[in-house]
């Protein structure tokens, strides 16, 4: 169905973000609502409340809207999911307890892990063995099934997680442990591992299935409602949940697998900047967001917003790896950095300067925002140099208190270190910045990135102030911050396809690799997904192959996309050539005299693509230049003149030389002194250095 | 050139260095070949300045890897001196008294070069897959233990010297793979030689010496802060360590002496050294006493030079702890990482919030099985599984983690796949925890079975096991009891470790790891965890009632 209007709505920690595109007039309309945590859907309607004043009735018009929630991350976080049973072959069932055995922190030791989501009274194991090889060895035990099976009704089971030894290989032991349950527990929720995640590593496995038996149920309750919600007011499109690849499914494949969209958060703002980056020809990009507790960065080099595998939820310490529970599934390749707004800023035991990763948070917040914060944070900092207007924060909804700024950065960083409170911001700025490049140095190295030929496009309320320092030690030349940066997620959403994607673990050496066989692999996983899609009310526009690779005897796998023809056609030297560039792009060079080894299959399905949300723009017709005030410049190390530039004033092609400070409502972007900006007719702001 | 540097613009050019040893580890993960580095992890990196001082490490380092490469800076300049390296030169070793202690650990460094100059040394261990020899700790002579690589030049101004690529394919079972994580070893030192480089350049510096040296200086002072907190006076241990059944017991003494911010370790009254394969070099005591030291005193400052230099450390030559050549020492852990215990043991007294009790983790549980499918391949597997860690003050032990090294297990589909052996069991053991106000984390029973059918090994499989803790369990502290002992079973008979173990098809060898000591009175424990523990398995009703001291466990 088309409609006039698109709606965006992406629930946050704090706030409900709206976004909502009234297709006839080319008009985006921003609204904002406090989260309502106890239930989420009631900060939806809010907002659904506010566009009814503007547009009665909009939801009849709407075509589709397309929702994003922390729902499921925050139920593992605050551990409020279901009641959940865990069945494994026997003599495994502590296999997301044992973990990986591995300490994320080799000097504490008091170090902490989260307890797993599934007690052990609550696992069982079952009498069934299959092979490596797929051989069964021992058939499942069906009355042992049905004793287990009795034992979770009576205690009050909600949804149980099955995972079996090698069922990537062989899954007819769970297909009858599902079968079985589902005629015995008719109540409960199911989550069969080689339906999840049919890949090798029964521990990662085990851990995704069970986090997606745990937050199942709640997932299915809050998407019903919604849905009847919507229903009631009208509307007969399309509901879109976004996916934490990206991409976005129905309302159905969200409630069978919450755990693809567990990380849908910071996929709204990748998707907003991959977009950019393909409208403005750019070869590559960082996409940069920087918000309240952390800031995020994704590396945009091809035609796709890139994907990663694995990552950890509900981690004990934030930024360790390995202190959170594994999930593997296909999610915005992303890195994040304990740095943001709110990160404190003191003295280290060294006696040398620290920012974050502890966070104010909301509350106490910034010792400016007044809220019973007294410690000095990156907004304390980038207040105190001027870079934020006190009287102009969240468009002048928020005052700032710049002399509670000065007074902590006094107290805990200045004195110690014999400085001013200015400088002592400066220090503060900096080393937030240097904390955020040196992470995306990591990041990029990681991946053959190299982010002096990128642009960096700034979303989030903190990263327009931050961008030029961060683009000046990455010798990143250009920036790019979009409009209404501060909410870029939800306009994202609305750029994202309906996709889905399966994975299949195949392990065979390349010469021993039938490729006809792998041909009806793909074949099968596009059958699959091309079912999902319809089911989501969208067609396949164009699947994208791809496969894990390894020299045979090592552990980590490269993923390669493959080009869109049939395998024969490119034939066992064409894989080759491709791997082994590849692997040179990624490492530098290639191994001579080593085999390579196909692990798993990847196939994505995609529906057509969606209109950007990005449409054209005029200028206010209000007068450019608001005002001017004093800022930090980093070449003079002092306090210089900056003018004020209201950005929606700005006509296109109009330069501005810095040092400017350019404002609106939801973000600020600082130009210095060595940088020029401008607005193109898209309302996006290219900021270069000279 | 000296210059000064500002609190702010050295924590700024800290975290660059400290990121350059995290991106050399992550390079390492992702190049290496060999399943005991890219799974387990069994490998470190480090960064020298130009004198060969620890400039800094990655996050996740195994201790005595770090401390071995680091003593053996101190001593390599004697067999090349750093004024006369190049470009492109790097070293190798193996020696257990230059380096980590024994002969599977390969050291590979390489200087480093900014504009003329030598600024820095990139290092790294790896503990390959083999390097020859006995598999077994029950020899007698490190001669039987396999190759011993002195000091080398692998490479010159950037030429592999092929001679001595040779020689090592031509003594390790598996050439391949240990050749080629050889050279990803060195891939990956140039990696960092490059990163660390392109800091220099950036930063305008031409070399690290005073930046290197103001972060020593304040880490030191930290460390002497740590110390300080500690009342002077002399704070004793003593253990007493088992080689399995009917096996003679290792004594293991420490003595500290704190006096101010300095203190003095004294292994005096250790036990002599033995002839079998567990005897432990200087350095590697001294590392895991380090390591012990620092968890308590100091566990957030970074690991430089600096951190050191309020420490004197002693061992009387010949003993245990300080063994002299030709000393078998393949199997050091089984002695050595009790260490970190003893210092424990000795500061419980004064510091009883810090230290922890005994871990059924330590010492590692390090297992090959090697053999030959049906067939005829040969395969290779160390499956890797933990004890658990001691009770803390404020905490139960973590079940099944590694202490004090720090590696991953593997996951049993891999294994399996890897290998025609079955794992039939990887679960926790009710009851293998020491019971406290705060119990001590669990064990685990790992099972493998030989398979009889089609699938049955050509040859019997060799089952090479270093162990420890299976007579005597980890010690409770504060009035809380002792985990029971580790265990090794084959068909429900109980065996020893160290010697090589033939396992026939159909064998079944069933491997207990033990759990940790507890810490405080365990009638003293919340009565709801008791229940929980009841009602999860991890404790016996007859624990909850006759230990906990739990009214109704039914």
């Amino acid at each position: 169905m088309s409609g006039r209007f698109l709606l965006g709505c992406d629930i946050g920690g704090t706030f409900t973000d709206f976004v909502l595109l009234d297709q006839e007039n080319d008009e985006l309309h921003l609204v904002k609502c406090p989260t309502t945590a106890e239930d989420p859907s009631n900060g939806v309607m809010d907002g659904i409340a506010a566009y009814e004043q503007l547009f009665p009735e909009f939801l009849a018009e709407t075509e589709r809207v397309h929702h994003g929630t922390t729902l499921v991350i925050n139920a593992v976080i605050e551990r409020s999911g279901a009641k959940t049973a865990l069945i494994t072959t026997k003599g495994f069932r502590d296999v997301i307890e044992i973990g990986s055995e591995r300490r994320y922190d080799v000097y504490d030791l008091q170090q902490q892990y989260p307890s797993p989501l599934v007690p052990r009274h609550l696992r069982f194991g079952v009498t069934e063995r299959i092979r490596s090889d797929g051989m069964v060895l021992t058939p499942l035990d069906l009355r042992e099934l049905e004793a287990i099976a009795r034992h979770v009704a009576d205690i009050g089971v909600e949804s149980v997680a099955v995972c079996l030894l090698h069922s990537y290989r062989d899954a007819a032991h769970e297909e009858q442990v599902e079968e079985r349950l589902a005629a015995l527990l008719p109540e409960v929720e199911l989550s069969i591992s080689a339906q999840v995640l049919p890949e090798i590593n029964e521990y990662a496995r085990a851990s995704t299935t069970v986090v997606n038996a745990y937050t199942k149920p709640l997932m299915r309750g809050y998407l019903e409602r919604l849905e009847r919600l919507f229903t009631e007011k009208g509307f007969g499109g399309q509901i879109l949940i976004m996916l934490s690849s990206g991409g976005a499914t129905s309302i159905d494949t969200a409630v069978r697998f919450p755990v693809r969209v567990i990380e849908s958060g910071p996929v709204g703002g990748v998707t907003l900047c991959q977009g950019i980056k393909s409208r403005s020809g750019l070869g590559s990009a960082i996409a940069f967001d920087m918000g309240g507790t952390t800031a995020k960065v994704c590396l945009l080099q091809g035609d796709e917003v890139p994907l990663a595998n694995d990552y950890e939820v509900a981690r004990v310490h934030r930024f360790k790896r390995g202190s959170g529970i594994p999930i593997k599934a296909s999610c915005v390749d992303l890195l994040e950095i304990g740095t943001g707004g709110g990160s404190i800023a003191g003295i280290g035991p060294l006696g040398l300067l620290q920012v974050g990763p502890q966070s104010a948070g909301a509350t106490p917040g910034p010792a400016c925002y007044g809220f019973g914060g007294t410690k000095p944070t990156t907004t304390d900092a980038d207040l105190l140099l001027g870079y934020l207007d006190p009287s102009y924060f969240l468009g002048g909804t928020m005052p700032l208190d710049p002399d509670a700024s000065r007074e902590a950065l006094r107290a805990h960083v200045a004195d110690q270190l014999g400085m001013t409170p200015e400088l002592a911001a400066w220090g503060v700025h900096d080393l937030a910045n240097e904390s955020m490049a040196a992470a995306t140095r990591v990041f990029a190295a990681e991946r053959g990135a190299d982010p002096t030929k990128m642009t960096l496009i700034a979303t989030g309320g903190a990263g327009p102030v931050h961008a030029r320092g961060l683009a000046a030690k990455l010798g990143v030349g250009r920036i790019i911050v979009p409009p209404a940066a501060g909410v870029a997620s939800a306009i994202g959403f609305l750029a994202a396809p309906v996709s889905f994607d399966l994975v299949q673990t195949h392990k065979r050496a390349l010469s021993e690799a039938n490729l006809a066989h792998l041909e009806s692999l793909f074949a099968e996983q596009s059958r699959k997904i091309a079912e999902t899609l319809e089911a989501a009310g969208g067609e396949v526009a164009r699947f994208d192959r791809s496969v894990d690779v390894r020299y045979i005897g090592q552990g980590h796998e490269i993923r390669i996309a493959l080009p869109d023809k049939p395998l024969a056609e490119l034939g066992k030297a064409g894989l080759l050539t491709l791997f082994q560039q590849s692997y040179e792009r990624l490492y530098g060079s290639a191994l001579s005299g080593n085999e390579f080894e196909i692990v798993n299959l990847r196939l994505t399905g995609r529906g057509p693509e969606t209109a950007s949300p990005l449409r054209p723009r005029q200028a206010s017709g209000d007068p450019m230049i608001k005002g001017e005030r004093p800022a930090f410049c980093p070449n003079e190390q002092d306090f210089v003149r900056h003018i004020v530039v209201d950005r929606y004033a700005i006509d296109p092609g109009v330069r501005i030389e810095g040092p400017a400070i350019i404002e609106e409502r939801e973000s600020t972007t600082v130009v210095d002194a060595r940088m020029t900006a401008e607005v193109d007719e898209l309302g996006l702001l290219h900021l270069q250095f000279v | 050139m000296p210059r000064t540097h500002s609190p702010v613009g050295l924590e700024i050019a800290w975290s660059r260095i400290t990121s350059i040893a995290d991106e050399a580890d992550a390079n390492v993960a992702r190049t290496a070949f060999s399943s005991i580095i890219r799974d387990s992890h069994d490998y470190s990196c480090g960064l020298y300045d130009a004198r060969g001082n620890l400039l800094s490490q990655p996050a996740s380092v195994a201790p005595a890897h770090l401390g071995g490469m680091t003593a053996a800076m101190k001593v390599l300049g004697d067999h090349f001196p750093f004024e006369t390296l190049r470009e492109g030169d790097a070293i190798v070793t193996n020696d257990p008294w230059i380096m980590s202690g024994h002969l599977p650990d390969i050291m590979i460094v390489m200087p480093v070069f900014h504009r003329g100059r030598l600024v820095a040394h990139a290092g790294s261990v790896f503990h390959h897959q083999d390097v020859g020899g006995h598999l077994g700790t029950d020899t007698r002579e490190v001669f039987e233990e396999g190759l011993q690589i002195p000091p080398c030049m692998l490479y010159r101004a950037g030429q592999a010297n092929e001679d001595i690529f040779r020689i090592i394919a031509q003594n390790v079972r598996v050439p391949e793979l240990v050749i080629n994580d050889l050279k990803s070893q060195v891939a990956s030192l140039h990696f960092t030689a490059g990163r660390i480089r392109g800091f220099l350049e950036e930063q305008d510096l031409d070399d690290l010496e005073s930046l290197a040296d103001e972060i020593y200086q304040r880490t030191e002072t930290a460390v002497r802060r740590g110390i300080e907190k500690i009342p002077d006076g002399v704070y004793s241990a003593e253990k007493l360590l088992d080689l399995g059944p009917d096996e003679p017991n290792v004594r293991l003494k420490l003595r500290l002496e704190i006096t101010g911010d300095e203190l003095f370790a004294d292994f005096a009254g250790t036990g002599p050294q033995v002839e079998r394969g567990v005897n432990c070099v200087f350095n590697y005591t001294t590392a895991y006493l380090l390591f012990g030291i620092m968890s308590l005193v100091a566990p957030f400052l970074p690991s430089n030079a600096g951190a050191v230099r309020p420490l004197r450390i002693a061992a009387p030559e010949g003993c245990i702890l300080n063994a002299q050549r030709p000393a078998p020492v393949i199997g050091r852990t089984a002695i050595g990482q009790n260490i970190p215990e003893l210092v424990f043991s000795a500061l419980s007294s004064v510091l009883p919030e810090e230290v922890i009790a005994e871990s059924g983790s330590l010492p590692l549980w390090w297992l090959t099985l090697s053999g030959q499918r049906a067939g005829g391949e040969p395969f290779v597997v160390g499956p890797m599984f933990s004890g658990g860690l001691g009770a803390r003050s404020g905490s139960d032990g973590v079940s099944t983690l590694t202490f004090p090294t720090n590696i991953m297990n593997n996951p049993v589909e891999a294994m399996e796949s890897e290998s025609p052996l079955l794992v039939e069991r990887r679960e926790l053991l009710e009851d293998s925890a020491g019971a406290g106000r705060y119990r001590g984390g669990l064990g685990q029973a790992f099972v493998v079975r030989v398979p009889d059918d089609d699938t049955a090994p050509a040859r019997p499989v060799v089952s090479f096991l270093v162990a420890g803790r299976t007579v005597i369990g980890p010690k409770g502290l504060f009035g809380a009891t002792d985990a029971p002992p580790a265990a090794i079973e084959v068909n429900g008979q109980t065996i020893g470790w160290g010697r090589p173990y033939l396992l026939n098809p159909g064998d079944r060898i069933a491997y207990r790891t033990a759990g940790g000591g507890g810490y405080g009175n365990p009638k003293e424990r919340d009565r709801d965890k008791v229940r929980e523990d009841l009602l999860n398995g991890l404790i016996s009703p007859q624990a909850a009632r006759d230990i906990y001291g739990l009214d109704d466990p039914s």
